[in-house]
């Protein structure tokens, strides 16, 4: 499990923040206190700092710098301050990435796989395991017993989402959402059809009906 | 300055000439001296060179000096600044005069730079509190993530108001300041655009407004963040004027010479003809926007502050009824005209 350090003064911030990282599968620390931050966060040698810029009595780009003297450990610095200059300067103190608050959640997991993925270079888990078949990540494409089927874009989006999620309902709106975030900007109808596409494809190579419908709330996968 | 205006300003010198060389001249007739009339002519004549040439010469020694100090003055762009250019005349009253004008140009510069400086304070105020406010929304963001349900959902729709309010408070500010934060940069028109969809997509999926963009792989030169914000502000009127089943918005680009294209254009309500010249107005609201959507007559006035700051051009066409484009023109090179 990744173990992602959290510097951030603001204590609701803090904790939930633990609390949705550790839902998403990663280990968190979240020190309260600043005065020796930089020897904490070697202490706790963490995958992945997610560093607040305006702390009280240091400066976030001070630490900025400093881990970057010693180490290759990833830096994702999260402001307010959300001007080109401030995002330069985040970039120039050696910050692996930037995004600014108030930020959607989805999207600071996404700018933290993103992150982890480049720096530790290697193949993490993209083989999605779906019981009777597994979903091929970097090849867009399901495997199972029997042969090996083809996914577009949307539909390896979708079913990646509906998997991580199994066992429990996703709302309609809550994939196109996803989808968005992806760069695919799908509308009602087209996400109807990439859904009963998907079916039809999972039907054809004989894995029966995998999607579920539930009424007025989404979809959902056993 | 005209001789006339100058004679009647000097009416009762001349007066007194007149009547002064009236009475010498009767008492010498009546006198009748030794040199009889030639002596009393000589007289007059001395009389009124004694007069005359004190009045001319005080005459083109102001009309010099006044009609320089016009004629500098109608050149000038800011009048204000004429105490700063302004010779010091020759005469007595004309000093007084340049001297008052000098201390009260000195006492209105220190009252300017008072406001000028509250102004500054205040916005730096705006910009610290839009800072600190953008802390619990987050917080606030992160529970509803955390707490799924019904009622945080619909609170989070909440919160996406309260950010674009705030969002649109911050950029006010800046738009009003001569302060240069933004950064001239290459900018991708396509990333920029899937930015502010990305940041903007719950507005779209929950009004069931369909979104195309395309043709917007191109490079252009301008500042990221204050492009973001000028299309999130149309998208979002146009999500806010969208008033069809099969609503939506289509975002493209066309390239020019010297600059990019970014339309957007939607099939919304539409703007009248005769309101739509003054849609980039301050507190302008229109017919719509005086209807059941609430408009505040702010989003495009500073869309248009921010364009003109940034040298962007933008304009819109409409036909009510059956929807708005909004064209914004990008410069393509980096030689941009700043202001």
């Amino acid at each position: 499990m990744k173990k992602i350090m959290i510097v951030e003064d603001d204590k609701k911030i803090r904790e939930e923040l633990s609390v949705f990282l550790a839902k998403n599968g990663y280990q968190c620390e979240a020190p309260d206190r600043f005065p020796n931050i930089l020897e904490d966060i070697e202490a706790a040698r963490p995958d992945l700092v997610l560093l607040d810029i305006n702390l009280p009595s240091v400066d976030g780009y001070y630490i900025c710098r400093e881990l970057r003297k010693k180490s290759e450990l990833p830096i994702i610095v999260v402001t307010s301050r959300d001007t080109e200059l401030d995002e330069l300067m985040a970039m120039n103190f050696g910050a692996d990435d930037f995004i600014t608050k108030p930020y959607n959640a989805q999207i600071l997991l996404a700018h933290i796989s993103s992150v982890l993925k480049r720096a530790s270079r290697d193949i993490i888990t993209d083989r999605l395991d779906c019981g009777g078949f597994a979903v091929n990540l970097s090849r867009s494409a399901i495997e199972y017993p029997g042969g090996e089927l083809e996914l577009t874009k949307n539909e390896l989006k979708i079913l990646t989402l509906l998997y991580e999620n199994r066992g429990a309902v996703v709302s309609r709106d809550e994939l196109m959402t996803q989808l968005w975030n992806s760069d695919m900007f799908v509308d009602d109808n087209t996400l109807t059809v990439n859904i009963n596409r998907l079916r039809n494809k999972l039907e054809d190579a004989g894995l029966g009906q995998v999607i579920e419908t539930k009424r007025g709330r989404g979809y959902m996968v056993d | 300055m005209k001789l006339l205006d100058f004679l009647k300003d000097k009416f009762l010198y001349i007066a007194a000439y007149i009547c002064v060389t009236l009475v010498t001249a009767s008492a010498l007739i009546l006198l009748n001296p030794v040199g009889g009339p030639a002596l009393s002519l000589t007289v007059c004549v001395l009389y009124t060179i004694g007069t005359a040439v004190p009045l001319v010469v005080e005459y083109v020694v102001k009309k010099d000096f006044f009609d320089e100090l016009l004629r500098i003055f109608d050149s000038l762009d800011r009048k204000n600044l004429i105490a700063e250019v302004i010779m010091p005349p020759s005469y007595r009253e004309g000093m007084i005069l340049y001297d008052i004008i000098k201390r009260s140009n000195k006492s209105m510069l220190e009252e300017i730079n008072r406001y000028k400086q509250l102004q500054e304070e205040y916005r730096e105020y705006i910009e610290l509190w839009v800072h600190e406010v953008k802390t619990p929304i987050s917080s606030s963001r992160l529970i509803t993530q955390n707490n799924r349900s019904e009622a945080t959902e619909s609170i989070s729709e909440e919160l996406d108001k309260i950010e674009a309010y705030v969002e649109q408070a911050l950029f006010y500010s800046r738009s009003n300041t001569v302060e240069k934060d933004y950064v001239i940069k290459e900018t991708n028109l396509q990333k920029v655009c899937f930015d502010v969809l990305k940041k903007s997509s719950r507005q779209f999926i929950q009004n069931r407004i369909s979104v195309t963009a395309e043709g917007l792989d191109i490079t252009v030169y301008s500042d990221e963040k204050w492009l973001q914000f000028i299309i999130s502000q149309i998208l979002t009127n146009s999500v806010k004027y969208a008033d069809k089943p099969d609503a939506f918005v289509k975002i493209s680009a066309k390239e020019g010479e010297n600059s990019v294209i970014l339309s957007i254009a939607d099939n919304g309500a539409g703007i009248p003809a005769v309101e739509l010249p003054r849609i980039f107005e301050k507190g302008f609201t229109g017919t719509n926007g005086r209807g059941d959507k609430r408009s505040t007559g702010i989003g495009l006035y500073i869309c248009k502050k921010l364009c003109l700051k940034l040298g962007l051009g933008i304009s819109a066409e409409s036909i009510q009824g059956d929807g708005t484009t909004i064209n914004i023109a990008i410069p393509k090179n980096s030689m941009v005209d700043i202001r």
